[in-house]
């Protein structure tokens, strides 16, 4: 029994050694057991309870039993039978169990004063972590109420401490038009057990706004019912504001190598818009001419007319890409297909195109989805890339001159992938990706910040840009652009695919 | 590719001033014989703009979107003047006019070009041609030409 009572582990009855009656061993493993499982949840009042019932419940139990049992009991090994007595062996009984139960409660009042510290010193460290760190904890219930919410908490929502926290009253401390993200998020969370974040403003009346990043985590939730919830919220009005002067001077760099780049194409947009002219110049004097003799041709003069009104179209158009790659302005995130960026693209390029002798083979599936992005930024890419393309052609044979431009849809159709494949002098492996690194050129007299620039707009889309190398030689330059959210879902439908 | 043929026809004498003089200098050859102008321009507006006041001026014209198409479709005898564009994918303006002195020694033509460059300009006057006009060229600078070109082969 003392063996068995000051097992550290789970109980292990030993037959051989523990021989009595059948049902008392059974009552104090059973006892044991519950004990065990109940050490962890009870206080020590309770414990101290328990273990007052335990050792009634065992007393009586042996006094029930009595001698007669003892002898029923199958003695399997004859060196470790146990004398048979009467009154005397419950008493001895008894008093092991008391003394045991008493030798138990000792143990379990160390390991909980031990708990206890151990609780408090985690309690500090994550106090002074929270401090340190400037991070705001909330507990939520799944009512929405606060179980619990740290001081750095209250201190980022600008809220004073106090009883009756809810979800509703840190709603009010954000942003107007972002509150549906938080109570989005906290619904979301409480419902699927995940992690979900969120970059919220907080309400204030000056300018510019604070920024908060929350992490949530619900546990416990299903489908149906909601769990409590864990938030931790974060300031982050630093960095967004790095991130907003990041994107201006990111703007203000993709802008001036637009210019870089248009000056580059001087010649040719001089040459696309010459071409409209002379044939408004030519046939504006030949209607000159057909008006001032006597018998008047008026289909012919009709024809004429519609010609000047379409080559006018065109020259606009021309000048209308132009200033649009031109101008400075915020990124407009809209829809855009991919065949008509494309086309912006090659008419822009069209003419120097042909003043390299270059060959383009343009390859763009008719069914390819729409893109979400800015019509600008995307051109610019292109354009960067086609050009680089063409420069690193500039000492091939007229027949090895060859740009492919492909477009792809990606497997899991969420993005469109757009490649330029050049037949120059390739890039060494190891330059692959120090090709988009600022100032890192082989041009002569080039910048180097074209691929850099090109890969901070792709990155900037939500997409990615890589180079590799050619199959035989020349390089070739991938970016991808996610799908138009509608469209992506139209495809998936069409497909038969659930999202 | 697109051709563009039609020839012109004999027209009365034009009331406006402006073209008086050009109209009276290509009038006198055309009671003769109507004179064949070959356009040779990637662009075919361009082309087709250029064929259409050729032939308000009283030439017959054909236009041609490649070199290729035109020396591939014009297999007989010369062309009176064959106007060519410059810079062309594929065949250029030069590489057809030396085609042409090839197949029928020298070929009145006239280059014309969005692209001034003064390389190309001696370039091709060195390969024969009568006149290099900048686009976008007048009726007054093309006709000239044309009639230039045309008085100097008959010469």
């Amino acid at each position: 029994l003392w063996r068995f009572a000051l097992a550290p582990g789970p109980v292990q009855l030993d037959q051989s050694v523990i021989v009595g009656p059948g049902g008392l061993i059974e009552a104090a493993h059973r006892l044991r057991e519950i004990s065990m499982h109940c050490r962890a949840r009870l206080t020590r009042f309770r414990y101290a309870l328990l273990s007052a019932i335990r050792v009634t419940l065992f007393s009586l139990t042996l006094a029930t039993c009595g001698d007669a049992s003892f002898a029923a009991v199958p003695e399997p090994d004859e060196s470790a039978v146990m004398p048979v007595g009467g009154s005397r062996v419950v008493f001895a009984a008894v008093i092991s169990l008391v003394f045991v139960e008493f030798i138990l409660l000792l143990r379990q009042h160390g390991r909980q004063q031990r708990l206890e510290q151990g609780l408090k010193a985690a309690c500090m460290r994550l106090s002074l972590t929270t401090c340190t760190a400037q991070v705001g904890i909330l507990e939520l219930d799944s009512c929405n109420r606060a179980l619990w919410a740290n001081e750095q908490f209250w201190r980022l929502v600008n809220l004073a401490p106090t009883a009756a926290l809810t979800l509703d009253l840190v709603i009010t401390a954000v942003h107007p038009d972002d509150r549906h993200i938080l109570r989005e998020a906290v619904h979301s969370a409480a419902k699927s057990n995940a992690l979900i974040n969120s970059e919220l403003r907080l309400a204030r009346a000056d300018c510019p706004p604070r920024w908060i990043a929350m992490t949530l985590l619900g546990h416990g939730g299903t489908r149906r019912t909601r769990g409590p919830v864990s938030c931790v919220a974060v300031e982050i009005t630093q960095r967004k504001q790095m991130e907003s002067e990041l994107r201006v001077q990111r703007h203000l760099l993709a802008h001036l190598a637009r210019v870089s780049i248009l000056g580059e194409l001087s010649a040719a947009l001089a040459h696309e818009l010459n071409q409209p002219l002379t044939s408004i110049m030519s046939n504006a004097e030949a209607a000159q001419c057909i008006l001032s003799e006597a018998s008047l041709d008026i289909g012919e003069v009709r024809d004429i007319l519609d010609d000047i009104v379409r080559d006018d179209k065109r020259a606009g158009d021309v000048i209308g890409r132009m200033r649009a790659l031109l101008t400075r302005s915020e990124t407009q995130i809209q829809r855009i297909d991919v065949e008509q960026l494309v086309d912006d693209v090659l008419t822009l390029e069209h003419s120097d195109l042909i003043a390299r002798n270059i060959q383009l083979r343009c390859r763009i599936p008719r069914n390819l989805p729409a893109v979400r992005g800015d019509r600008v930024e995307l051109q610019q890419v292109l354009l960067n890339l086609v050009l680089n393309g063409c420069d690193a052609m500039s000492g091939n044979a007229l027949e090895e001159r060859v740009i492919e431009l492909d477009a792809t849809v990606t497997e899991d159709s969420r993005e469109v992938r757009l490649s330029v494949l050049d037949r120059g002098g390739g890039i060494a492996p190891g330059q692959l990706e120090k090709v988009f690194e600022p100032f890192f050129t082989t041009k002569r007299g080039g910048l180097g910040v074209g691929l850099a620039i090109c890969r901070s707009i792709i990155t900037a889309h939500e997409g990615r840009i890589w180079a590799t190398g050619g199959q035989e030689r020349g390089a070739s330059f991938h970016f991808t652009v996610p799908v138009f959210p509608e469209e992506r879902h139209e495809r998936a439908v069409s497909a038969g695919i659930h999202t | 590719l697109t051709t563009l043929s039609s020839y012109g026809r004999a027209r009365a004498a034009p009331r406006s001033h402006v073209f008086s003089s050009v109209w009276l200098l290509t009038r006198g050859m055309m009671i003769a014989r109507r004179q064949v102008i070959a356009v040779v321009d990637d662009d075919e507006s361009v082309c087709k703009a250029v064929c259409r006041l050729l032939r308000s001026a009283g030439f017959a014209s054909r236009g041609f979107v490649s070199g290729q198409e035109f020396l591939e479709s014009w297999l007989n005898e010369p062309p009176d003047c064959v106007v060519l564009d410059l810079r062309m994918p594929g065949m250029s303006g030069i590489e057809v006019q030396r085609k042409l002195n090839q197949l029928w020694g020298w070929t009145a033509t006239i280059f014309i070009t969005a692209h001034d460059h003064p390389q190309a300009r001696q370039e091709c006057l060195n390969a024969g041609a009568v006149a290099y006009l900048l686009k976008p060229m007048n009726a007054h600078q093309l006709l000239g030409a044309v009639h230039q070109a045309i008085g100097r082969k008959t010469h």
